[in-house]
């Protein structure tokens, strides 16, 4: 079990709010109290393709939203009202101008430390690292990665990777010292840095590379999703391209939690949820990565997967869910957790429905449909 | 000195214009090339630029420029004096 960092008791909140990024907009729902009843409102950016939309915990009505459009390239918009209204940032994400490398897409959005307010770190496809200092009004590009003589070697050239192209995810700072953080990428893998981004080592001893000839790399794995644990930032949860995998700090090998999982549902998905009061409880959302990669519900048959025991065993999850020929899935921003004290759990689907559970997963409805394709779910 | 050009914005971009369909903007310097139409552009629609022209200078992939009706994607290209400059969301697809 892992040690228990957090032991404050859980506060009810007064309501949940979720910031729906989709493929055609940003919309928002709001529950009561109970979170039986809840509220659709949007679209913002209608025809914007929203990959992430985050609320700054530090203030509670800071939002920022990464988004593009077919046509135009990519920026980021901020509020600083709640949503109410937004501006657009005055140097979105951009690479170096004589770099070569354009960004696509800003894909993941990550409020800075508590002690740095005004301070926002984003993830570009392809896989570039920026950070604003003034709420995300301007962006700057973190030269100790996008300029690091090792970057190619570790992300690979920027038409390489995944099918909507590279990306740089999962930008985690550790709540006890601003300077040491984790990055993750489609491609790349997990890296370290301890001094504030201005370095950066690989993190992936004991995380299978199936795809690479060499199975056992030091770096150019496939991370879809990796957060910190609840309360215990030494411990990290992953979801890869190739399995499932916890790490408990000082160690730097990261063991295979996904040996639990039935070998009919697999373990491939994007998401990787943490419970936010307990260390050994986390969500995921498997998908059929066999044969030609479907990314579909395996068999059709869409389930959450829940382990509480930090990934020894999982449990399937998928009560009020279609029984049969469901082919939609989750994406890797698009599933998270509220902090009730009895937990709900949230995701968004390829084919634009919200579901949720408000009772840690026992039972699941839908919340609504008939949105475009859910690319990112965030409680705000 | 300087030169004035008509440019005719699509929907897509008129968010930044204020609505207007067609705007004028006064460019510096005795030959003009397109790259510079951008720019006084941006200066006086701040966030245009960066949506149609990517970090490199490259007029980006789904967005057209037609200088006089003629397709014109170097941003190096010397603009005569009065030019019509129409900026068009690409037909990419179905």
């Amino acid at each position: 079990m892992a040690p228990r960092t957090a032991k404050a008791r859980p506060v009810t909140p007064r309501r949940v709010r979720l910031l729906i990024a989709t493929r055609k907009g940003l919309w928002t729902m709001t529950s009561d109290a109970a979170r039986r009843a809840w509220k659709l409102a949007g679209p913002q950016f209608l025809g914007h393709i929203v990959h992430h939309a985050v609320l700054d915990p530090r203030d509670g009505k800071t939002l920022l939203a990464a988004a593009k459009t077919g046509h135009l390239g990519p920026t980021v918009f901020r509020s600083t009202d709640g949503g109410r209204k937004w501006k657009e940032a005055v140097t979105p994400p951009k690479f170096a101008p004589d770099s070569g490398r354009v960004v696509d897409h800003t894909f993941w959005l990550t409020p800075g430390h508590a002690s740095q307010p005004g301070v926002w770190w984003a993830g570009t496809s392809p896989q570039g690292l920026f950070r604003s200092s003034d709420g995300g009004a301007t962006w700057e590009g973190v030269a100790g990665f996008n300029a690091h003589p090792q970057r190619k070697a570790w992300c690979g050239g920027d038409q390489d990777g995944t099918p909507d192209g590279p990306k740089l995810h999962s930008i985690l700072i550790d709540p006890r010292d601003a300077r040491h953080m984790y990055i993750s990428m489609s491609s790349g893998g997990t890296f370290e840095s301890n001094d504030g981004g201005a370095d950066w080592h690989p993190m992936n001893q004991g995380v299978r590379a199936d795809f690479q000839p060499n199975p056992d790399i030091e770096y150019g794995h496939d991370s879809h999703c990796v957060r910190f644990a609840a309360g215990n930032p030494d411990r990290l949860y992953q979801q890869n391209h190739c399995g499932l995998f916890r790490l408990d700090r000082p160690a730097t090998r990261w063991t295979d939690i996904g040996v639990g999982m039935p070998k009919s549902v697999g373990y491939v998905g994007f998401p990787m949820v943490p419970h936010p009061h307990d260390p050994d409880t986390a969500w995921i959302f498997p998908m059929d990565g066999g044969t030609v990669w479907p990314r579909v519900a395996p068999g059709g048959k869409p389930a959450a997967y829940r382990t509480r025991d930090g990934g020894k065993s999982w449990k399937r999850q998928a009560d009020g869910m279609p029984k049969a020929q469901a082919w939609w899935t989750v994406k890797r921003q698009a599933m998270t957790a509220d902090a009730y004290p009895t937990v709900g759990v949230y995701f968004g689907t390829t084919s634009g429905e919200v579901w949720g559970t408000r009772d840690e997963g026992r039972t699941w409805k839908c919340l609504a449909a008939h949105l475009p394709h859910v690319y990112a779910i965030e409680v705000a | 000195m300087h030169q004035d050009f008509r440019i005719s914005i699509p929907t897509q971009l008129r968010s930044y214009t204020g609505g207007a369909a067609e705007v004028s903007v006064a460019v510096p310097g005795p030959e003009p090339r397109l790259a510079d139409v951008f720019a006084a552009l941006d200066a006086a629609y701040p966030g245009i630029r960066f949506r149609m022209v990517d970090e490199a200078g490259r007029v980006r992939p789904h967005v057209q420029v037609f200088v006089d009706r003629n397709v014109e994607r170097n941003p190096d290209a010397a603009l005569r004096r009065g030019a019509a400059i129409m900026i068009v969301g690409a037909l990419s697809g179905g």
